[in-house]
């Protein structure tokens, strides 16, 4: 079972009360359990940049659809519990851009023990091109003081031809499955951190980290994730049931995640 | 030319469902989905839903997801002749109904403690001319009398007295996006409406009806049932029962095996070869008393050619754990069938997923199986001990890998294990002193105790 410290419920109960967002009337039992929460908001359409998107909404929908099973499928893998990982739809909830998220949201949502969430949007570039765009939030990011963490907001952007390629479509997909995977894992390690769960905590950390290796664009945050790993490391070790990590010597645990992934 | 003294296989209870589904809600019946059908005495029963596409659509799918899932399981049936004790459904009805956690829970408790359970759904998108398919597989086994929750599938074999355990990938599968013409779909619907007739004797010049696909294709609630029985299969034919007359045959027939027109879904779908090794692999892996052995060894060899041929193809490259998975499954079977070494195929599995812990460690037991059992100083015994701390590094209290690394520090111990130490990679004896008393104070500690090896 997750640790769940009494002071934490106490502030999720105070931010939930004091925050009338709208996503939390739309994320329909975010406070509740104690397990990672997958926070998944409306795929819609956008027409601020003038014009109605040609493709197809479903097409984007599909891919966050896949990429929700894909994560959670493979998180239960690692977790082995049911009610470890949850996906909460926040329907009717789509925020319009990364300006409309305040650090008091992230904060409560952080308090109601969300891990990411994440939204996507279509847009219009003129006739003939679309634009695809997946935000992510990563609640716990900020909160970490050392290493200083990199923004706990992510997205990507994927532009398409309104006769898209097959080979441009599966590549969407198959992107938007393992941008979540990272993500994810980033966004867990982290939740697992500031709940002292050092052995998860590990576990996610090094995976992000072995994932963001093919991102040289993100080598700040696989740097954060893997310094992060070496820390729950020392702190596992030191702690009453090390598990692994007492036959580890000072050096490895010091190279936490190139130990563990590297042969 | 059919030869009938080709008859060799054991009676087989294959079991094939068309989709057996009533009118939605509206019209006051049940769907399938919401009350499906599994095969008491099956030892594996596959299960097919639907696939959907997300969301609130704009666009109609027409049929296509239950096409799809036709097409899904008339290959697979195809693939899976060479097994024997399996039943497969295809199910339909709403995306709510067919919810696969659910359908899952409801087929449980039809089926015998032990059984197994796979269940296939996806989910689609279609652009123009083309469908988009991502599919996913999930395996559950129901518990046996005295347990109270199935146990992780695991590997194990023993050097010198010292057992060595490894958890196999699962239970859940995903698999890469994958393109699927319209075109090519309905010519593969086509191929086996042209080939898949039911013969009234083993012979091709027997009077014959086709099965009746084409009822079935092109409908998201489809009525009333079409189902039959493989009573056994004998070379290349397999005889069936139906539950209804067919016109011209009866009720019993015989299906054609192979199908001379070699169009399938498995060139587009490389996933259909997996569900087929996956298939095999629950079917038969560490099932050993009272089977029979020529057919054990048959599907066994089946299904690790199906995984050989998923892990060869590109098209799988999107997805490295499911990648990985292939390769280490076929490594089991490999072992499980004549302590092949499979050493490889676990290694290039572990370079797919170098963040899993179990990958890893079965890495490390199939090397040290290899480096121990080979004539020769050829045991690594600092690298091996390292893969193993390796492991539970990912994963710290995972106790397959605790209780392998003590086991295997014990085993260093021993005058037979120092002999086989590859020189300058031995570990000097106070140190395998302390680690090992480290590991004893460590699994004292763990709550569960050791793991339940299933095999």
């Amino acid at each position: 079972m997750r640790f769940r410290p009494a002071l934490q419920g106490l502030l999720a109960t105070v931010f939930v009360a004091i925050y009338p967002c709208a996503a939390h009337a739309q994320c329909h039992g975010v406070a509740n359990g104690t397990g990672y929460k997958v926070l998944l908001d409306d795929v819609d359409f956008s027409n601020a940049r003038g014009n109605q998107p040609v493709l197809s909404r479903d097409l984007l929908i599909t891919a966050v659809q896949n990429a929700v099973d894909n994560v959670k499928n493979k998180a239960l893998q690692k977790l082995q519990s049911q009610d470890s990982v949850s996906v909460i739809p926040c329907t009717g909830w789509h925020p319009s851009s990364q300006a409309q998220i305040s650090a008091t949201y992230i904060q409560a949502m952080a308090a109601n023990h969300a891990t990411l969430e994440f939204w996507g949007t279509l847009y219009s570039l003129g006739p003939s091109q679309d634009e695809f765009d997946i935000h992510y939030i990563m609640f716990d990011l900020p909160s970490i003081p050392s290493p200083p963490p990199p923004s706990g907001f992510a997205y990507t952007k994927t532009l398409m031809g309104n006769r898209p390629a097959p080979q441009q479509i599966t590549r969407f997909m198959a992107d938007s499955n393992a941008d979540l995977l990272v993500y994810f894992a980033v966004a867990a390690g982290v939740q697992a951190y500031k709940d002292e769960e050092w052995d998860q905590a590990a576990s996610f950390l090094c995976e992000a980290g072995s994932l963001l290796k093919s991102r040289p664009n993100q080598a700040n945050l696989m740097n954060f994730t893997t310094q992060l790993a070496t820390q729950a490391g020392f702190k596992l070790r030191a702690s009453s049931e090390p598990g692994g990590t007492a036959m580890m010597t000072d050096d490895q645990i010091r190279n936490y995640c190139t130990f563990a992934t590297s042969r | 030319m059919f030869n009938a003294s080709r008859f060799v296989h054991e009676a087989a209870i294959v079991c094939l469902i068309f989709a057996c589904c009533a009118q939605r809600a509206n019209a006051g019946a049940i769907a399938a989905c919401a009350s499906p059908v599994a095969f008491r005495d099956a030892q594996i029963n596959v299960v097919i839903l639907p696939y959907f596409q997300s969301g609130p659509s704009e666009h109609e799918l027409n049929g296509l997801g239950s096409q799809l899932a036709l097409l899904m399981k008339l290959e697979t049936l195809y693939r899976a002749f060479s097994y024997d004790h399996w039943g497969i459904t295809l199910l339909t009805g709403t995306v709510l109904q067919c919810d696969p956690e659910l359908t899952a829970r409801e087929l449980l408790t039809g089926i015998d403690p032990g059984g197994r359970l796979l269940v296939v759904w996806g989910r689609l998108y279609q652009q123009d001319e083309d469908v988009y398919v991502q599919t996913f597989a999930k395996f559950y086994r129901k518990p046996l009398l005295n347990e109270r929750s199935a146990p992780p599938i695991s590997v194990g074999f023993e050097l010198d007295g010292k057992p060595f355990h490894g958890q196999v990938p699962g239970p859940e599968f995903s698999f890469p996006p994958e393109q699927l013409p319209l075109k090519t779909m309905d010519a593969i619907a086509a191929s086996f409406e042209r080939a898949a007739f039911i013969y009234s004797s083993p012979d091709l010049n027997a009077p014959k009806s086709p099965l009746p696909l084409d009822r079935f294709r092109k409908c998201d609630y489809c009525e009333g049932p079409l189902a039959f029985t493989v009573i056994k299969r004998t070379g290349d034919w397999v005889q069936i029962r139906a539950s209804t007359m067919i016109e011209g045959v009866g009720r019993d027939g015989y299906l054609l095996a192979h199908r001379a027109d070699q169009r399938n879904l498995i060139q587009q779908m490389p996933e259909v070869g997996f569900i087929q090794g996956l298939m095999g692999f629950l079917r038969y892996a560490g099932r050993v008393s009272d089977e029979d052995q020529a057919q054990r060894l048959a599907g066994i060899q089946a299904a690790e050619q199906a995984f050989a041929e998923y892990a060869r193809s590109e098209q799988t490259e999107e997805e490295p754990a499911t990648k990985a998975a292939a390769l280490q499954l076929k490594g089991v079977l490999q072992f499980a069938e004549s302590h092949i070494d499979a050493t490889e195929d676990f290694d290039t599995a572990y370079e797919f997923v170098p963040y899993d812990s179990d990958a890893r460690n079965l890495a490390a037991m199939f090397r040290l199986y290899s480096e121990y059992s080979s004539a020769g100083r050829n045991l690594r015994a600092r690298d091996t001990a390292n893969d193993f701390i390796a492991a539970a590094a990912l994963q710290p209290r995972n106790l397959f890998v605790l209780e392998n690394l003590r086991n295997f520090y014990e085993l260093l111990t021993s005058p037979v294990a120092q002999e086989k130490i590859s020189p300058g990679t031995g570990i000097e004896p106070n140190e395998i002193d302390a680690q090992f008393k480290k590991l004893k104070t460590i699994l004292a500690k763990t709550p569960t105790g050791s793991p339940i090896k299933d095999q």
